[in-house]
This record gives structure tokens, sequence and C-alpha cells, in this order.
């Protein structure tokens, strides 16, 4: 028995010191003077924000370092899900450890991370926000060098404004929030939809989360079979929705809006399953995250903005797509650009 | 020297042999002792004192969760519901010292407070309407956490006063006081379940619940008492992890109950009761976090780290069961 347990141990041993030795043995030996980045976003889903926003930093620094003849080490490490805030500011100890020079944190909740930013900010460790445009509040405390993001309330009274031009006053609208704070609220924009003539019979907080949003999207549609107009917080939760409404045999008579024009909901758009969604180039954003990382290895910190802010675009239509998605967004996953057009 | 090893080694066949519970530990502690070292090896960071002080300040938050459900696991049950009590006890303590400006000593109460009654409410329907554990608290893992919805309404409180932060970022003698804290209940909970009366009754409650009553053991109070422990001691967790992160939403804590469950096990405490291990919890606690940290550090990609964790967890118990079969 001794001997098994010993050759179990041995096996456990081997299998964890070998990946470890491939995963050591897959980067090249970095240069002394090689930058190393700490990229901590809630998800590194390709399909997601996050995952689009890594490829517009990675395009950005490998643009910047090759043309300066620099190298850098991106780490890049997410908490388990977007609630998992404690994850998160584990990771940012990590990279402390590690002794990164610059993080690039899209945090798991804005106010949520305030621990993280405190522990970054006395480090001395520059700090890049990604997602987010608002700079800290004062009375925080705390900094960063760059919010590289959009405005989240500009995007959910763009949604606000473009579905009141489409729907009489009156109609039954429910949304469906993320996680419950700053941000579901802005998204959803419930006051501009009432002050539209909206009636708000529906809302629920599906965590981000798609199955969490199908089933809030089942509940909905059996308490209020009334309801015409569905509007989701973010891109997982409107394809969950999306679903619900197929499964239920609705599409077409309801209307699901989407959040961010995730190349699913591109997808969705392009089928006329979802009505539309507000989008906002992640590439282009990433790339602004690391165009601050460049300007203050540079010693040009003076020309920061500290409030980096794409526009909103609402997305409808193929041509929408091809004139407003940045090509990135499809060919980065392997995917034709243009997309094949209906 | 030859005749000491032997008379070492000889000591520690006899002990392990009258003692299965240490062999248990003797084996984790091993399981541990080797995960360390192979950590050290992949990383050249990871022997650094602010590498080790960072996995302590982590884990300090499971080993209180871990030492109140080592009671419960002991006593045959289980608590699934921890992680959904963190989500009140945060609400409770953000709504206390910053929505309402209240001294800190009082949201620490109110935090202690709220886990406890959390706690006590799982106990009565477990102990009074003989409710199996698993089936409450699967329940009340969704209503708590849905209260902690409700009660924050939305919002999330942040920007605690320094004397609260203080909590998770001061440092006495050189170690962050979690760790203190987390040293002082993992104390007490080994010394209590291995030295007192009412802890070898637990242990005697979950290896043979009648055998228990007919010696004249109070089954009812001994598992109020647990099942109220484990929330006093949510409260406590979230005292710490509320200071660290500094802010209180409502969604803290999800994914808690499986950690710390998982680390109780690998532990050695026996998911069907009778066998409950303070010195394995440690390890298993120390062991998860040692892992999680240095496959970061090793820069093992985040898939592969869900996949190694898993495979750990599943290899450490399964090997202990093979052993015991």
């Amino acid at each position: 028995m001794k001997t098994r347990v010993l050759v179990a141990f041995v096996v456990l041993a081997l299998l964890l010191g070998g990946t470890m030795a491939f995963a050591a043995g897959g980067r090249e030996a970095a240069r002394p003077d090689t930058l190393r980045i700490g990229y901590t976003p809630p998800t590194l889903d390709k399909a997601d924000f996050m995952g689009q926003f890594e490829e517009g930093l990675i395009k950005g620094l490998d643009e910047w370092t090759q043309a300066a003849g620099l190298e850098y080490e991106l780490f890049s490490r997410s908490p388990a899900d977007h609630a998992a805030h404690q994850q998160q500011l584990q990771i940012v100890e990590d990279f402390l450890t590690l002794g990164v020079d610059y993080i690039v944190l899209i945090p798991t909740s804005y106010e949520g991370q305030l621990g993280a930013y405190r522990m970054i900010n006395e480090e001395g460790i520059p700090l890049v926000i990604g997602n987010y445009s608002d700079p800290f509040p004062r009375d925080w405390g705390v900094s960063a060098m760059r919010f590289a993001g959009y405005s989240h309330y500009d995007a959910g009274v763009a949604m606000a404004e473009y579905v009141a031009e489409k729907y009489p006053s009156g109609t039954s609208m429910a949304i469906i929030y993320g996680e419950a704070g700053k941000v579901s609220e802005e998204r959803g924009a419930k006051e501009y939809h009432i002050a539209n003539g909206f009636n708000v019979v529906y809302e629920d907080y599906a965590d981000w989360d798609r199955v969490k949003a199908y089933d809030a999207t089942e509940r909905l549609l059996t308490a209020y079979p009334d309801v015409e107009v569905i509007i989701a917080c973010s891109s997982a939760m409107a394809v969950g929705a999306v679903q619900a409404v197929d499964a239920a045999g609705l599409t077409g008579q309801i209307d699901v809006y989407g959040a961010g024009a995730t190349i699913e909901e591109l997808d969705l758009i392009v089928d006329g399953r979802l009505a539309a969604a507000w989008f906002r180039d992640p590439i282009q954003i990433g790339e602004a995250a690391a165009e601050a990382i460049q300007l203050h290895h540079e010693g040009r910190e003076g020309e920061i903005t500290e409030a980096w802010n794409v526009p909103i675009g609402i997305i409808d239509s193929y041509d929408a797509i091809v004139e407003q998605v940045n090509p990135i967004t499809y060919t980065g996953m392997g995917r034709p650009w243009p997309p094949e057009r209906p | 020297m030859a005749s000491i090893v032997q008379t070492v080694s000889g000591k520690w066949k006899e002990l392990g042999k009258n003692n299965p519970d240490f062999q248990i530990v003797a084996s984790t502690f091993l399981i541990f002792l080797g995960l360390f070292i192979i950590m050290a090896i992949g990383s050249d960071v990871f022997l650094r004192p602010r590498n080790i002080t960072n996995i302590l300040t982590q884990s300090a938050m499971y080993v209180v969760l871990g030492v109140g459900m080592t009671f419960v696991l002991t006593t045959g049950g289980i608590d699934i519901s921890v992680g959904s009590m963190v989500g009140i006890a945060t609400a409770v303590i953000g709504d206390i010292i910053v929505n309402h400006g209240m001294p800190v000593w009082l949201g620490l109460l109110g935090g202690l407070g709220a886990g406890l009654a959390c706690g006590m409410f799982n106990a009565a329907f477990i102990t009074f309407l003989k409710i199996p554990p698993i089936i409450v608290t699967l329940g009340t893992w969704t209503m708590f956490r849905g209260l902690a919805y409700v009660y924050l309404g939305g919002t999330i409180h942040y920007n605690f006063p320094r004397s609260f932060i203080a909590i998770a970022r001061g440092r006495f003698l050189g170690l962050p006081i979690p760790v203190w804290i987390a040293a002082v209940v993992f104390i007490w909970g080994h010394y209590f379940l291995t030295r007192t009366k009412t802890g070898r009754q637990i242990t005697a409650l979950g290896g043979n619940e009648e055998a228990a009553r007919l010696a004249g053991i109070n089954v009812k109070r001994l598992r109020f008492f647990v099942y109220s422990l484990m929330g006093f001691l949510a409260g406590l967790a979230t005292i710490i992890v509320t200071a660290r992160l500094d802010s209180s939403a409502a969604g803290t804590g999800a994914g808690f109950e499986m950690h710390t469950i998982a680390s109780v096990v690998i532990g050695g405490t026996s998911l069907f009761g009778g066998r409950g291990l303070m010195l394995g919890t440690l390890m298993g606690v120390l062991m998860l976090g040692v892992v999680e940290n240095g496959l970061l550090l090793a820069g093992i990609s985040f898939f592969w780290q869900r996949v190694l964790l898993g495979f750990i967890f599943v290899s450490v118990v399964g090997f202990r069961t093979v052993r015991e079969k």
C-alpha cells in the first residue's frame, strides 16, 4: 500500500513539475530590461470584451516595443468569475510579488477593488484601469495614470434613446442587470426608459451570467407575457435572453437588446435574433491602455490623458457591423472579415 | 547516527500504527511539503518572504472558515451556505461603518452577529426540524445571498476608515493581523476538538449518532453549537475579507464554500463524520494556497491552473480513500 501511495505521489509531482517546466520552457528567457506587465480582467474569454481588450493591449504593446527594440512579458490572470473580488485582489498581490512594472486592471467591480488600488498605489506601480473612463473620486485617495474605457452611463442612455424611437409610449419592458452596483444601474438606464414612456414591468439581476439571464428571461416570460422589449446589460446576458426567447418560440415577437456587441451578439444581429446592441471598440480601448504604458515608459507622463473615452455606437444591422466594428473582433477569432452577408 | 535514525523511524512507525489520525496528518503534510518544494523550484520568487506572507494572508480567511467547517463535517453534517453568510455579514459591516458612519467596533460586532444569526438559523432548521444539513444549507445558500442583495439594494459600500482597513493591513511582530487571527482560531479549534469533553463528543456524534445519544450526549445541543459556530466564524472571516477589499458587495464570498470544504476534506476530515483533523485542515488550506500561488507565479495558464487544482483535490482524496480501504 505504501508503494502505491508513493507512486501516486511521484506521478502527481511529475505531472505538476512537468507542466511547470513546460510552461517555463515555453517562454524565452527574459532580458533583464524586459518590461513586465500584469493584466487582470474578470475573465480571459476571447469572445468577451475583456478578451478583445487583451487583443488590443497586445497589439499596441507589440507595435510599440518592436519599433523601440524593447521586450515585454505580459502576465494575464483572471479570477474564476466576475464576482470573485477576493481572487482578483490575490492576483494583484501576486503581481506585486512578481515585481511587475505596470498593472492593467479591469476590476471585477469599480468600487469593490478599492483595496487593490490602494495596494498598487502604495507600491508605486503605474496603474491603468480598463473598461471605465471615470477617474476615481478624490476622497478615495487613490489614482491611476489612465482610465481606458467608455462611459457606461452614455451607453445606457444611447440605448434608451435608440429604443425610445422604435416603440410607442406604454410598451412593456424588462431589464436584466448584471451584479448590483453602479455599472448595472448606468447600463440599465431605468429612469431614462421610464421617462421615455416605457412601462418597466420586470427587473432582475443575473450577475453578468448567460445561464442566469436565460433563467431570468424564462421567469419574466411566464410572469409578464405582454413584455415586448428586453434590455440585457451585458453581452453574455443578452445571448442568454435571446436563447430563452427562442426556446419559448417568441423570436420576432419580443425584441432583445444587448450590450457591448461581442462577436456572438453580432452573429445574432446578423441572424435577426438580437434587435441591436450598443458598441464600443474594445480593441481601441486595449490600445489606449498600451499607449499609456508607452508614454509613461518614455517619460512622457504629461501626455497621458487620464480619462480616455471611446465613443458609443449602436449596431443593429450587417451594414452597421461593417461600418463600425473593428475587423480584429472577427479576425482575432479566426473569422473572415468582412463577415458573410446574410 | 544510524541508530538514531532507526529509533526515530521506529517511533514514527509505532505512532502511525497506533494513531491513524497521525498517519493522515503526516501524509497530508508530506504532500504539502512536496508541492511546496515543487512550487519553489518552479518560480524564483516563490520563497521570497513577501510571497510567503502573501500566501499566509490569503489563506487566513480560509483557515477561519476551515476550522468551523471541520467541526461541522466531524458531526457528519455540511454547510454550503458559508459563502452567502459572508455576503450578508459584509453587507451589515458596510452598512454600519460606511453608510451610517458608526464606530468600527460596532461594525465588527454587526458582522459577527450577522454571521452568528445565519448560523443559528441553519442550526435551528437542522436541529429542531431534523432537515438534512445539505438541504437546509442549500436553501440558505441562495436565501442568504438574496438577502445580502436586498439589504444592500444594489449598492456597494467602500472607502472604510483606516482603523478598519488596519485589520487586514496592519502587522504585529512582522506578520499581518489576519495571520494572527487565523492562528488564534486554529489553536483554539484544535484544542477544543481534541482536548475538551465537548470536542470529543462532537467526534463521537459524527461517528455514531445513536451510540452518542445512548451514551448521554446531548446531540441537539452539540449540533446547534457547531452550526452556530460556523456562522460566527464566517462573520469573523468576513471582517478579514472586507478589510482586505476595502469594500462590501453583496456578491462577496461567492465560491468560498467549495474552497473551504475542499481544504477540509484534503486535510483528512471525513465527509461522513466521526473524524475531524484541525491540523489536516490547516495543511489543506495551505496546500491550496501554495498551489494557487505557485502556479500563478510559475506562469501556468489560468485554464491549466483550474485543471491542476481540481486534479490535486481528486488525487489527494483518492489516495487517502484507497489507502483506508
